[in-house]
Parts: C-alpha cells; sequence; structure tokens
C-alpha cells in the first residue's frame, strides 16, 4: 500500500520536479557567486607527525595527522576535495628549502589521516621535511602544518617478525646438515625403495632394445622453478644410463632458458659417461612457451616417432594427461614427476610410475646414491616430525582454547598462528590479552543474538533448496 | 673452472636471497637478483628463437620427412615476429593521432590482435579440450576396483562426479531440506573440504620440506647433477 | 563381445564423449543450479561491499581455459557494476589481455550509461613478473602498474583515486587457470597482507589444491564451470526477474491498438520516439530482455498505449520487479535470469552428460575386468 501511495506521488510529482529544478539553477547561480568572491581558505589539518617505518630498508615514512575541521561528513555540502602532502629534502643545512609534491588529492581523500611516503628520495642518510594542506572545494589550500623536527629513517638490518621463521629454518637446516655429517661418517642410512627410480634404467633399456628414442619433457616452468631444477638433476642420470647404453634421447622444452641448461647436462654427462663424440646440440631444442602450443608438439612427436619410454620431470598443468594418455596409447613404458598435487593423479591413472611431490625431490638424491645426499632425506623427514608435532600443539591448543573459553589459551593459540608461524608483524588485538579478553566478553554477551540470527539463516537456506 | 664458476655463482645468488629475506636492509639486493633472473631469461629467448630457426632450417635444407611443415612454422614464426615488433595494423593512440607505433602492440584490429583471436584462440582452446576425450579414456582404463583403496576411489569419484553434475541435486534434492549434508552436493563439498584438504596438506608440507632439502643441496654444492657432474 | 571390449578402441570412447557433449549443446536444456555455500560467500561479500568500493580483478588464464573461466569473468564483472563498484583489471598472463576485453566488452554493451572508462572502470594490461608481481603490487600498484594500457598515468583517472597498493582495495579477485594464479594470490597477497581480501574463481583441475585455502585465506571460491553457474544462479535469484507479465500485456495492448491505418510497426516507432530509444532497445523492453523500465518510461509508455501507468506497474512487479521506497530502475536493466546471459548454466547440460559418460565407462571398465578375471582364474 505504502509503494501505491508513493507512485501516486511520483506520478503527481512533475510539478514539484519543475520547482526543484529552478531552485537547483538558483542554487547554483548562487554558488557562482560565491565563487567569484574571495575564496576562503579551509581550515587546515592538524599534528602532523612522522615515524620511520619499522623493519623495512629506510625507505619509508609513516605520516599521520588530525583531520581538518572542514573534514566533516555530517556536513550537507563538502567543503574538502582532500589534502596535499608536500616532501622537502633537509639534509644539507645551507641548500634552499624546495617542497615537492609527496601525495595529492586523489591519494589522500577525504577522511583520510595517515599516509606511507615510499619515495625512491627516501633513504637512510638523508632526512625530510613535510609539510600538510587541506585542499578546499575550490581548490584553495589551507594553512600549511608541518612536523615540529625533520625526520629521517633508520635501514634495520634484522626483522624480528621472522625469528621464529629463522629459528625453524635453522633447526631443520642443522638436521639435514647434521645427516649428511653422519653420512660421510659412514653411518648406514636406510631409505626405501622409490619403483619409479628403479624403473629408470629399465625403460632406457628397453629404448635401447627397441631401437627408439627416449623423449624427456622437463615441464613447462622455467628454471626458477624448483621443480625444473629437480627435473634436469635427473635428466643428468637419464642422460648418462641413455649414453652408456647408446640410446637416442630427446629434450623439447618450452623455456629458452631451460633448453640452454639442458644442453649443459647432457653434455657433461656423456662426457661422463666417456662418450663425448655421441653428444650434440639438437638433443635439446626449444618449442614454444605457448602450453597447447608445446603439447601439440610433443604429441605430434610422440605419434609420429613412438618413443618406448617418456618421462616427465617437472612443473605440470593441464597437459599432463594429454601427455600421459598419449604416451600410453603408443605403448611407451612412462615416469612422471611432479610437486603440482592436482596433476598427481592424471599421472597415476595413466603413467607406469610416479614421484609424487617428495619423492620427485628425493630422487636426484636417491639415483646418485651418495651418502651426502641421502643424508638430506633423512633431515627433511625430521622436518616432518617438527611439522607433526606443530600440528599436533596448534590442534590440541585450538580445541583446548575453543573449549574452555580462557584468554590465555587464545593468546597462546594467536601466538601460534601469528608469531611462531606467521612472518609479518601480527595484528596487535590478536596478541593482547586483555583485547582478546574483552572480545570474548563481547562475544560471551552478544551469544544469544547471534544464535538468533545464525537460525535465520539457516530457514532461509534450507528454502532456497 | 667450468663446474666451479657456475658453482659460485648458484651458492652466492641463493645465500643472498635466503638472508635478504630476513634483513630489510638487503631488500634491494634481493629484488635486483629476481629481475636478473629476467633479463637473462629474456635473453635466453634469441636462443631459443635461434634453436627454432636452426632445427626446422636444417630440416628444410636437407629435405627430411615432413620439411613442409618447417616451412609452415618457419613462415608462421617470422610473420608473428615481424608483426608483433612492427606493430603492423596497430592504431595510434587518440592522444596523439599522428605518431605511429603509440598504440598497444595487441591492440584490437592490428594484426597480431588477428593472429591471436582468430588462430591462437580458437587452437589452444581445441587442444585444451581434448582433455575431455583423453579423461573419457583414462577413466575407462584405469580405474578398475582392484582392491579396497581402489575401490574407496572408485566410490569418491562416483559421489564427485554425481555431485558436480546436476544429477545430484536431482536424485538427492528431495531430502535436501532435511539432511543437506547427505546430498551429493553436501557429500561433495565435505569429500573435497575434508579428506581432500587434508590428503593436500600432507602432500604440501611434504612437498615444501622436499624444496628445502633440495635448494640446500644446491646451495651447499653437494648437488650438482644440474651442472651434469658425476655424482648425478 | 567381451573380447571386443577388452581391446576397445579409443576412437570408440572419444566419439561417445564427442556426442555426449554436441547434443546437449545442440539441444540446449536448462538445468536450475543451487549456489554452494562456498559459492553464495563470494556472492554475499560482493553484497556486502559498499556502492563504490574499489575491486581489483586479475583474470590470469589465456584462451585455453576461456570456456570454463569466461562465464566467471562475465558473471563477476555484472555483479560488480551492478553494485556500482570501481573495477581495476590486470593479469599476470601474457595472453590473458584478451580476456580483460571480454570484460570491457560487457560493461561497454550492458552498462554504458553508468559505466564510462576512467571514471568507474580501468584495463591495467599485463603485469610481468609472475609472484613477484604480486609481492610488488601488494605494496605499491603503480611499480608495476604506473600506466594503464593506454599509456595515461593512473593517477589520471577517478577510478583509481586512492589506491596506491592492494592494501587499499576492497576486494580482489583472481581467476586463474594455473602459475601464477590463486595459489600465488593467496601465498603473497592475502596471507602477507591480511587487509587484502581475497576470493577466487578456478579451473575444475586447480581447484582440489585450493580448498585448503577457504574460508581462511579465500573469502569463498567458484570452483570450475559448475560454480560459474552457481554464481550466475544467485545472480539470478537477486537480479533476474523470471515473469513475462510486463512484456505480455505490452505486446496484446500493442495488439489491439493496431488497426488497418496504423500497423504494429507504426505503434512501434511511435513508441521509439516517445520514449527516445532505438528499435533493439524497444524490442528489449517488448521480449522481456529488460523488464524492469524506469518509472519516467513507463508513464510515457502508459500515455502513448492510453493505458493506467499502474496497470503496467503492477505487470512489472509480477515479474519481479520492486518499485517500493523510492526505488527506480535505469533504462538499460537487463533481466539476468534469462538464459542468454548465462553462459555457465547453459554449459551444464554437457558437463551433466559427460560426467554420466564417464560413470557409463568406468562401470563398464570394471565388468570387463570382473569378467576377464573370472575367465581367468576358470583357466
Amino acid at each position: 500500500m505504502a509503494m501505491i501511495g508513493w507512485l501516486v506521488l511520483w506520478f503527481s510529482a512533475p510539478a514539484a520536479l519543475a520547482q526543484d529544478a529552478a531552485t537547483g539553477i538558483a542554487e547554483e547561480a548562487g554558488n557562482d557567486s560565491v565563487e567569484a568572491a574571495p575564496a576562503t581558505p579551509p581550515a587546515p589539518p592538524a599534528r602532523l607527525v612522522a615515524e620511520d617505518k619499522p623493519n623495512d630498508a629506510g625507505n619509508t615514512i609513516m605520516l599521520s595527522w588530525e583531520l581538518s575541521p572542514d573534514d566533516d561528513i555530517t556536513l550537507d555540502e563538502a567543503r574538502l576535495q582532500g589534502y596535499r602532502l608536500y616532501r622537502a629534502d633537509v639534509t644539507d643545512p645551507g641548500r634552499e628549502l624546495e617542497f615537492e609534491l609527496a601525495a595529492g588529492v586523489r591519494d589522500l581523500t577525504l577522511q583520510r589521516d595517515e599516509f606511507e611516503d615510499s619515495h625512491r628520495l627516501i633513504r637512510p642518510s638523508r632526512s625530510f621535511q613535510y609539510r600538510l594542506v587541506a585542499v578546499g572545494v575550490d581548490g584553495t589550500e589551507s594553512e600549511p602544518i608541518e612536523l615540529d623536527t625533520p625526520i629521517s629513517t633508520t635501514r634495520s638490518w634484522f626483522d624480528p617478525n621472522r625469528s621464529w621463521f629463522l629459528g625453524l629454518m635453522l633447526l631443520i637446516s642443522f638436521w639435514i646438515v647434521l645427516f649428511i655429517y653422519l653420512a660421510q661418517k659412514g653411518v648406514d642410512l636406510k631409505i626405501r625403495k622409490i619403483a619409479g627410480l628403479e624403473a629408470v634404467d629399465e625403460a632406457v633399456g628397453r629404448a635401447t632394445e627397441m631401437g627408439r628414442p627416449i623423449l624427456f619433457v622437463p615441464g613447462i616452468q622455467d628454471m626458477n622453478n624448483i621443480q625444473t631444477v629437480a627435473g634436469i638433476t635427473i635428466l643428468a642420470r637419464i642422460g648418462r644410463t641413455a649414453a652408456e647404453y647408446d640410446a637416442r634421447i630427446e629434450v623439447p622444452t618450452s623455456r629458452s632458458l631451460v633448453m640452454t641448461t639442458a644442453r649443459e647436462t647432457l653434455e657433461s654427462s656423456f662426457l661422463s659417461a666417456g662418450r663425448p663424440d655421441a653428444y650434440h646440440e639438437d638433443m635439446s631444442y626449444y618449442v614454444t612457451d605457448e602450453q597447447f602450443g608445446y603439447v601439440a608438439y610433443l604429441t605430434g612427436y610422440m605419434s609420429r616417432e613412438k618413443p618406448a619410454a617418456c618421462f616427465y620431470l617437472g612443473a605440470f598443468f593441464a597437459e599432463s594427461l594429454i601427455l600421459a594418455e598419449t604416451g600410453n596409447s603408443i605403448g611407451a613404458i612412462q615416469v612422471a614427476g611432479t610437486a603440482e598435487p592436482a596433476q598427481l593423479p592424471f599421472f597415476v591413472a595413466a603413467c607406469d610410475y610416479t614421484l609424487i611431490g617428495e619423492e620427485f625431490f628425493a630422487a636426484s638424491a636417491y639415483l646418485s646414491g651418495e651418502p651426502e645426499q641421502l643424508g638430506t632425506l633423512k633431515g627433511q623427514d625430521v622436518g616432518k616430525i617438527i611439522g607433526g608435532l606443530l600440528i599436533i600443539v596448534g590442534c590440541l591448543l585450538a580445541t583446548a582454547a575453543s573449549v574452555t573459553q580462557n584468554p590465555q589459551m587464545e593468546w597462546a593459540v594467536n601466538y601460534l598462528k601469528f608469531s611462531v608461524l606467521g612472518t609479518e608483524e601480527p595484528p596487535e588485538e590478536l596478541l593482547d590479552q586483555d583485547l582478546i579478553e574483552e572480545r570474548m566478553e563481547e562475544e560471551a554477551d552478544g551469544a544469544n543474538g547471534e544464535e538468533q540470527a545464525f537460525g535465520g539463516a539457516w530457514t532461509e537456506g534450507n528454502t532456497q533448496t | 673452472m667450468k663446474r666451479t664458476f657456475p658453482l659460485i655463482i648458484a651458492a652466492v645468488a641463493g645465500y643472498v636471497m635466503v638472508v635478504a629475506y630476513f634483513m630489510p636492509a638487503l631488500q634491494q639486493v634481493r629484488e635486483d637478483a629476481e629481475e636478473w633472473f629476467n633479463i637473462l631469461a629474456a635473453i635466453a629467448m634469441i636462443l631459443g628463437g635461434a634453436s627454432i630457426l636452426g632445427m626446422h632450417l636444417r630440416k628444410v635444407s636437407d629435405r627430411r620427412a615432413g620439411w613442409g611443415f618447417s616451412v609452415v612454422t618457419l613462415l608462421g614464426f617470422l610473420v608473428t615476429l615481424y608483426v608483433g615488433l612492427f606493430k603492423v595494423g596497430v592504431p595510434p593512440m587518440p592522444e596523439y593521432p599522428d605518431r605511429a607505433w603509440t598504440g598497444e602492440y595487441i591492440a584490437q584490429g592490428s594484426a597480431l590482435w588477428w593472429s591471436f583471436e582468430y588462430i591462437i584462440y580458437p587452437i589452444t582452446a581445441t587442444m585444451f579440450a581434448l582433455l575431455a576425450f583423453y579423461v573419457a579414456s583414462a577413466a575407462f582404463r584405469a580405474f578398475r576396483a582392484k582392491n579396497l583403496e581402489a575401490m574407496l576411489l572408485l566410490g569418491t569419484a562416483f559421489v564427485i562426479l554425481l555431485g558436480r553434475s546436476y544429477a545430484g541435486t536431482l536424485l538427492t534434492g528431495w531430502y535436501a531440506e532435511e539432511y543437506p549434508n547427505l546430498t551429493l552436493p553436501g557429500l561433495t563439498d565435505m569429500i573435497m573440504g575434508v579428506f581432500n584438504t587434508a590428503g593436500q596438506r600432507a602432500v604440501m608440507i611434504g612437498i615444501a620440506l622436499g624444496i628445502a632439502a633440495t635448494s640446500l643441496k644446491i646451495l651447499l654444492g653437494i648437488d650438482r647433477s644440474y651442472l651434469g657432474s658425476r655424482n648425478g | 563381445m567381451s573380447e571386443w571390449l577388452t581391446n576397445l578402441d579409443r576412437r570408440w570412447i572419444f566419439l561417445a564423449m564427442f556426442l555426449a557433449v554436441a547434443i546437449p549443446v545442440l539441444l540446449q536444456p536448462e538445468l536450475p543450479e543451487q549456489p554452494t555455500p562456498i559459492v553464495q560467500a563470494v556472492f554475499d561479500k560482493i553484497e556486502s561491499l559498499p556502492e563504490g568500493s574499489t575491486v581489483l580483478l586479475s583474470l590470469d588464464y589465456d584462451p585455453a581455459s576461456e570456456p570454463e573461466l569466461g562465464p566467471m569473468n562475465v558473471a563477476f564483472t555484472r555483479h560488480l557494476a551492478l553494485r556500482g563498484h570501481n573495477l581495476l583489471y590486470i593479469t599476470l598472463w601474457p595472453t590473458g589481455v584478451p580476456m580483460i576485453d571480454d570484460a570491457m566488452r560487457v560493461l561497454e554493451n550492458e552498462f554504458a550509461d553508468q559505466y564510462t572508462y576512467g571514471e568507474n572502470y580501468l584495463n591495467l594490461g599485463y603485469g610481468a613478473g609472475q609472484e613477484a608481481a604480486i609481492k610488488l603490487i601488494a605494496t605499491d600498484l603503480a611499480k608495476l602498474f604506473g600506466v594503464d594500457s593506454r599509456g595515461r598515468p593512473l593517477g589520471s583517472y577517478n577510478a583509481a583515486r586512492g589506491i596506491r597498493s592492494l592494501q587499499d582495495t576492497d576486494l580482489v579477485i583472481s581467476i586463474g587457470a594455473g602459475y601464477p594464479g590463486t595459489k600465488e594470490w593467496v601465498q603473497y597477497a592475502g596471507t602477507p597482507f591480511p587487509e587484502i581480501q581475497l576470493v577466487a574463481g578456478v579451473t575444475g583441475v586447480s581447484a582440489p589444491p585450493q580448498y585448503p585455502y577457504y574460508p581462511q585465506q579465500l573469502i569463498g571460491m567458484l570452483p570450475a564451470i559448475k560454480g560459474a553457474a552457481e554464481y550466475e544462479a544467485a545472480l539470478s535469484l537477486v537480479y533476474g526477474t523470471a515473469g513475462e507479465a510486463l512484456p505480455e500485456l505490452l505486446n496484446e495492448s500493442i495488439q489491439a491498438m493496431s488497426t488497418d491505418e496504423r500497423s504494429e510497426d507504426e505503434i512501434h516507432e511511435e513508441l521509439q520516439s516517445a520514449l527516445g530509444i532505438g528499435a533493439t532497445q524497444l524490442q528489449s523492453i517488448l521480449t522481456g530482455r529488460i523488464n524492469c523500465l524506469p518509472l519516467e518510461q513507463i508513464s510515457t509508455i502508459a500515455e502513448a498505449l492510453a493505458l493506467d501507468p499502474m496497470v503496467l506497474i503492477e505487470a512489472a512487479t509480477e515479474d519481479g520487479c520492486d518499485y517500493a521506497d523510492g526505488r527506480d530502475y535505469p533504462d538499460n536493466y537487463l533481466n539476468y535470469g534469462r538464459s542468454e546471459f548465462q553462459t555457465a548454466l547453459r554449459r551444464m547440460g554437457p558437463q551433466l552428460s559427460a560426467h554420466l559418460l564417464m560413470l557409463a565407462l568406468i562401470v563398464l571398465g570394471n565388468l570387463i575386468f570382473f569378467l576377464d578375471r573370472r575367465k581367468e582364474r576358470r583357466r
């Protein structure tokens, strides 16, 4: 009914609208006349404070201020556009003060009372003065305010927010190095058999017997991806076996840098196998960076040349199944390894052997059989134990915190989550006991109301289903 | 020397990256190292281009089987390179109508845009779509209920395949109000959110440790197989 | 028979898959969808942002994944534009630039009146450097996107006002098909900078590894084409009006008014000139493509067709439009409940039949497996 009433009003409104429009025009004219008069500058902001941003390279200054009294959202009409911040380098006392714009009204909009200045000029050895003005709607600037004393920054040599992370890293590295040391001393380290790696020699042998080539695909990522590096380390071994057996190996790549690395690796492998004469550059060649262009080439190559063994070792994405299924259809023996969890199921389904995640990284050590390298695998296991312990402690703490509603427990959970496992400055309210207590009390008070709201949402959800 | 020098470069760059992570003062050095990689990769592109040209030109000159395709590849490569580098057909920016080359290299209507829109677009989409066929043939061949684990996997596949399509709503929608979590879409969400997440996390932790150990091996120079050393 | 099945040529399976996809594509069955919580969370997040919020969309995919992710891009763009947010588009894939153009086309075609380039949306183009690019813009957008795709400095546009880094945006939407994609956005933007709010749309293949991030690091996610379809369903629940009452009433009135001297076409032309619109827009109104008209247009139409405006309002309200409490509509308020706007929902038909075929193949494969095993045992 209310709607009908409103609509009737709307349809009878043209006259009123016309009147409004007329008033609007008059007002605009009025504004014009105001503009013509000398503009009054807006009220300036107050208390400009600057601080050096902690834990950085000394290249950021944090500024804050109190809003201008004209910056009031309850006013009918905006009086300001925003603020302007000027910066001057005052390191050399003899030089004339030259202010330049650090941030304009587009950045310092209304209600904005802080700014982080990380201009390239800001360096630890220099000091700066800042000047802030409020800018009226007509562009007039207020009286400027300045810092009491110029600010200079310091370079910080260590980020304390990352100290836990450093500790954990050193702890795991220590165990890895310790096991390397023990292995060198002759301590026997048992490593379980990895079927996929046992199959490498078999696959190369088969290719030799059949007189067909071996295809090695190092994934579709560049050398800055550790999976590509891991793939190339295995290529070194496969290349050597191929050289020993006198089998033909081809390494088409989707990145130029990978091609050059693969060439270097193959050359050395052939050299170490005593067959430098058998090596030639065209064993590894670049195809294209384009993912599916590369796939088209590989599947085409497989269908034409019918390689007897296919190795897919590196970072793979949507192309994994296309490659593995094509390889399967030509009856090649296939070994895959990747650390892309999403692609593992495809490789497992279509390949003879798959190196799952960490097995792939362990491959190089496993194949080399060198004690130092095997030591790293044992060190990794200690890392897993540490990870497992952290998970158990975290689960127990979080469960205890939610059951007991104890602020200390809540603090411990947050500390574990944000300080121990985090690498950035944790939000203050999560690690302040009093604030946690306050929040918990508030939550307890609001629990009834929330329950109702939740019930409501639940029913609504069900109706939609 | 040929081995030692790259080893030193790899180790120094690696240590700098690690140390700089904890030392804000070295942040710039770290960013520079990252930029160096991009520069190297860009230079390597020239080697890649040379590799393509060399390989296919040899194939054509030797009249090896399929040399005609190499001619097509070479033409495609050179034409794309030309129209991209020289911004063929790129209209100038509206602000500078009399200055050629001010427009975006892939501006609508340009030759490169045309080749992208009407050649690369459909071809890559087709290649990706082939996945549907391969998934079907893999499902037919690989999903065998050989043992208990395989049966569990099979059961999960059934729930997900039905739950992820309209069939899930159709088959179990009638009791969705009473037991929303027991419908096929509900079960799918639970499998993905609980079992899958747990498994994924475990795999991810293993991978992360593997990456750490591999990096350490390379930094310490224990694993030199990427340089083709004997220990590979 | 068993022998034939055991050695089944793969091409039969390929043919079956081709038919399973092609037939529903041609028949276009309409299958309703219900948004699941993970999708609804994304929708609710965008609904809850105050009008004029700034949202950055990173379209990190290429033509290969366009059929799966394109509908998400379009649905997000529509929803954000309907809510009146400012949109910044980037891509971390060199082949992703045309994907931004797709979004631009939606804004130009459907929101031309409300959305202008530079004022409300920007195309910042491709940013090189993969995850390093994300790290960079998390603290300073201008370091990588100092200028937009037209080469003008970012500061000269209102759409990017006050946005110095990702931390100043109200929401970041990552639509990703691989590397760099959603995982990198979570690792290098969402997690280290909790003020960066992140939602995502991902391909089916890459969805499982992203689930661990929901709901802590990702507010919500659209997994695969199904997620896009659910999102379209959520969009049509709020912004779609399914009824046909108003177009029916208009067509009937025009038909009733037409005489030998004054044909229907002539009435159409009269209406066009009275409303000041073109033939296409009138056609959109008469077919229900636009069915919530602005009140001004309703009064003009009512006058031209000699009808009571209240009757038209009632018909529109029956269709689901809401004029209560001073609400009015723009003159191009499209009906997002129509299937022409629901690309993903239309693709659910082929998806259903492909899934059913896969199940059938698995069953068949197992049947052969067990038959073979029995034969072996007998031997």
